[in-house]
């Protein structure tokens, strides 16, 4: 329809904002066939590449959206799909936390926040266990998440510092 | 900001926090969790955060919101940036605490996404990142064990982590229905107990 990769970014963000249920990448594939197969702003090899880069760079890996809108329209492209990504659930979200907030006095509320705090710990174990299987491709990269997980729990050095070290592993080519 | 002892024991749900936090406060905690996370872990270090550090929230209804959040659309961190700000500030807070998390970043992510078209790889940024994300699956696990040890006392709740770590990890169930089986059998388990059980007490 229209050619203005604005439009196009704000169409295809704002739409996918509401349907990225349980974790972005649910909509992935959509990203995908939007940015690569129907408007070639980003390569095959690239969009693997960005994907990547926003999974491991600071920051939600949702932004993967704003290095789309900035291969499509610059900065102007990756401030508007950003926007559009993030308004829409996000105003959403926020009357759902309104809603809760009304709980807070009733009993349902201690009773869905202590009924859920156990679900949540064995996602948060399936969601570890995944993350590792993805980054972990040898003995050497698992040792060193065996050891930060030994340091983490048993100490109380800043992760930052472990994180650094493994960061300089990795620099040196030990990982 | 408000001292806080150093000791990263679990929170009591009875110690009622200070002043809510101001808009700054929000964005600046959002933002300290969003440069943490290189490599990912971004649940773990909002954790540290927003639980152990700033006692904004206790552990059960840190962990709650963070599936709440999972359900809702949306990337979670950025929902769980709207709960928190919303909790304490209304609109403006969420609007803080969404900035807090995504504008830095964005910008880092844009310059490292401008070196990328130009030079076609990033080799040394490549490898640091990999000992990064490395570390970042560990604090993941080492949240998990963390915020599971309460469990070891509560049977119920055992089962509970257990059956939705299987259906989501083994047999690679979609979230939103585990959870719409397994959030009701939460709910029914925690009940009886009144607002003072749970991870908690």
């Amino acid at each position: 329809m229209t050619e203005n990769p604005l439009v196009r970014l704000v169409i295809l963000f704002g739409s996918l904002s509401l349907v990225s249920l349980g974790g972005g990448n649910t909509i992935l594939p959509a990203m995908h066939r939007e940015a690569v197969d129907a408007q070639h702003w980003l390569t095959d090899r690239q969009f693997a590449d960005l994907f990547a880069l926003a999974q491991a760079a600071p920051g939600p890996s949702s932004l993967i959206v704003s290095l789309i809108g900035f291969a499509a329209a610059g900065i102007a492209g990756a401030a508007v799909a950003t926007v559009a990504m993030l308004l829409p659930s996000g105003v959403l979200v926020y009357a759902a936390c309104r809603g809760w907030e009304h709980l807070r006095e009733s009993r349902w509320r201690p009773a869905i926040e202590h009924g859920l705090a156990p679900v949540t710990v064995g996602l948060v174990f399936a969601s570890a266990l995944t993350v590792t299987q993805a980054a972990d491709h040898h003995v050497g990269a698992y040792l060193v998440t065996a050891i930060a997980t030994v340091v983490l729990v048993m100490t109380r050095i800043n992760p930052l510092v472990v994180m650094a070290i493994a960061a300089a592993l990795g620099l040196l080519g030990v990982i | 900001m408000t001292s806080v002892s150093s000791r990263t024991t679990l929170t009591s749900s009875t110690t009622e926090p200070g002043p809510p936090p101001s808009t700054g406060a929000l964005a600046a905690a959002f933002l300290t969790i969003a440069l943490a996370s290189f490599g990912g872990g971004l649940s773990a270090w909002a954790q540290r955060v927003l639980v152990e550090r700033r006692r904004w929230l206790d552990q059960d209804e840190f962990l709650s919101a963070l599936t709440l959040c999972r359900l809702l659309p949306g990337p979670n961190q950025v929902n769980m940036a709207v709960y928190v700000g919303t909790k304490f500030r209304g609109v403006p807070g969420a609007l803080a605490a969404v900035a807090g998390l995504v504008v830095v970043p964005t910008a880092i992510l844009l310059v490292l996404g401008e070196l990328y078209f130009r030079y076609r790889q990033l080799p040394a940024l490549d490898a640091t990142l990999r000992g990064a994300v490395a570390a970042a699956a560990a604090m993941t696990i080492a949240m998990g064990l963390k915020v599971g040890t309460p469990l070891l006392r509560d049977p119920g709740g055992m089962v509970l982590a257990l059956a939705a770590f299987v259906a989501v990890h083994v047999m690679r169930w979609p979230l939103v229905p585990v959870v719409a089986v397994l959030g009701p059998l939460g709910i029914l388990w925690a009940w009886p107990r009144g607002p003072r059980a749970g991870t908690s007490s």
